[in-house]
């Protein structure tokens, strides 16, 4: 047991410390999670409320798929990713592979199908008349939408936060796509499995705690989003 | 002058049709549209809102035809009528925005979204409330702010569905009186659905009763 309570108490300093390395890597998880939710939450937000609007069995079929794909395993999207992005595949002469861009990539595909169906299920719970009352009013297209966009607003709120709280610990994809590369695409998933192997517990209970806190801030804000959504 | 001209209007609503064969709404005057539940009076509504688009028939709005397909031409009729639904949805906010929407819709200048918004807040005694959210509002408040966030537009028409339902009688007189007086001071056209005849009396110059699906002019207003 003494050596966990020793990588505790060293996780504790090199938190302290903030060493530019632990700083790096953390920097380059929020970056890279940052960057691919923010895309699906481009694309996925009016995807979602666009979807949940129609009443055809295609949609149906969709949203089926959208809420099976929220439990895509990190590494069978690394795998698919991979199988592209690697030398011998039909994206290989981009050079993606085992860069930040080939992890945004992943985790975009992680991140999509959430934040898109959860999105459905912020519009399916709003009000039918919030539209029409716009329109009565003098709306047009663009402004209802907003209205109807700002109505959904928490439930769009806990949907974001739920797709950034999904890549920010995932580590599969991270690791096929990025590499694991020091100052480059380790981040904190990736770093902790490498220090563990290592070793080195003091580093990587100190990512730990990082990620925990801001998996524990995400949880926050979700459940606050919810609430008020109700 | 008319605010509408419908020439052999008809609308559709699943197997509910409703037909116009010449019905013409002068400006300035006060309308009532009467008549036992489910004859069609809403719909009568949603076609003179222009939300709703007949299957047949001409109708003009002023002088000019409405344009369901040029929706640029469209908006800018719909913007010069306020409509109140039947079940008037209040959004996610507090108040005071609530009823401020349709004017910055318009882009109607900050001073006077705020001077006009105070002004129907007042005349509806709605002030007590004004910061709350709308969602925590009862019944009979809803619904006076639905009808504030209506009247406040001052639209040359004012098409108001059972304007006075589930309102505290202590308010409906005040309601009623707010509603003649935009019409006498600015010339507003108002046509509103009830099934109080004692309303229709009170209020309108003019009565529309639907029967069968007919809309019918009759002079049975005897307000004036």
């Amino acid at each position: 047991m003494d050596y966990i309570w020793q990588g505790l108490r060293d996780s504790l300093r090199i938190i302290g410390s903030l060493e530019p390395e632990f700083l790096g890597t953390v920097a380059i998880s929020l970056k890279v999670s940052f960057i691919s939710t923010a895309l699906a939450t481009v694309l996925g937000v009016p995807f979602g409320m666009w979807i949940a609007e129609k009443r055809s069995p295609g949609a149906r079929a969709i949203i089926t798929i959208l809420n099976t794909l929220m439990s895509l395993p990190t590494v069978v999207v690394g795998l698919m990713v991979y199988s592209f992005l690697s030398r011998r595949g039909p994206l290989g002469e981009w050079g993606l592979l085992y860069t930040q861009t080939a992890m945004v990539i992943g985790q975009f595909i992680l991140a999509f199908p959430i934040v898109a169906g959860l999105s459905v299920s912020a519009v399916a719970g709003l009000d039918k008349r919030i539209r029409t009352t716009a329109v009565s009013l003098g709306a047009d297209t663009t402004q209802s939408f907003r209205m109807y966009l700002r109505e959904a607003r928490y439930g769009v709120m806990a949907a974001v936060v739920a797709g950034f709280g999904r890549v920010f610990a995932e580590v599969g994809v991270s690791m096929m796509l990025g590499g694991n590369i020091r100052g480059y695409t380790r981040n904190i998933t990736t770093a902790m499995a490498l220090e563990t192997s290592k070793g080195e517990f003091a580093f990587g209970i100190a990512l730990g705690v990082v990620l925990l806190t801001v998996a524990l801030a995400v949880n926050i804000l979700f459940g606050l989003f919810r609430e008020r959504s109700r | 002058m008319t605010a509408y001209h419908l020439e052999q209007v008809e609308g559709r609503w699943g197997d509910f049709v409703l037909r116009a064969d010449e019905l013409q709404i002068e400006r300035g005057k006060v309308y009532a549209v009467t008549g036992p539940n489910g004859c069609g009076k809403t719909s009568l509504l949603q076609v003179l809102s222009l939300l709703d688009r007949p299957v047949d028939g001409r109708v003009r709005f002023g002088n000019e035809a409405v344009s369901y397909d040029d929706r640029g031409a469209w908006l800018g009729q719909r913007r010069r009528m306020a409509y109140l639904m039947q079940h008037p949805y209040l959004f996610n906010m507090d108040v005071r925005d609530n009823i401020a929407y349709g004017l910055r819709l318009r882009h109607a200048p900050a001073g006077e979204v705020r001077r006009r918004v105070q002004e129907v807040m007042e005349r509806l005694a709605l002030e007590p409330f004004a910061r709350r959210n709308a969602h925590t509002l009862s019944g009979g408040e809803t619904q006076r702010v639905a009808l504030a966030r209506t009247l406040v537009l001052a639209a040359d028409v004012m098409l108001l569905d059972e304007f006075t339902a589930g309102i505290d009688q202590q308010y409906v007189e005040m309601v009623e009186a707010y509603v003649r007086e935009l019409n006498d001071t600015r010339g507003t056209t108002v046509v509103f659905s009830t099934h109080s005849a004692s309303q229709a009396e009170r209020m309108a110059d003019h009565s529309l009763t639907i029967c069968d699906g007919l809309v019918r002019a009759c002079d049975a207003g005897s307000r004036r």
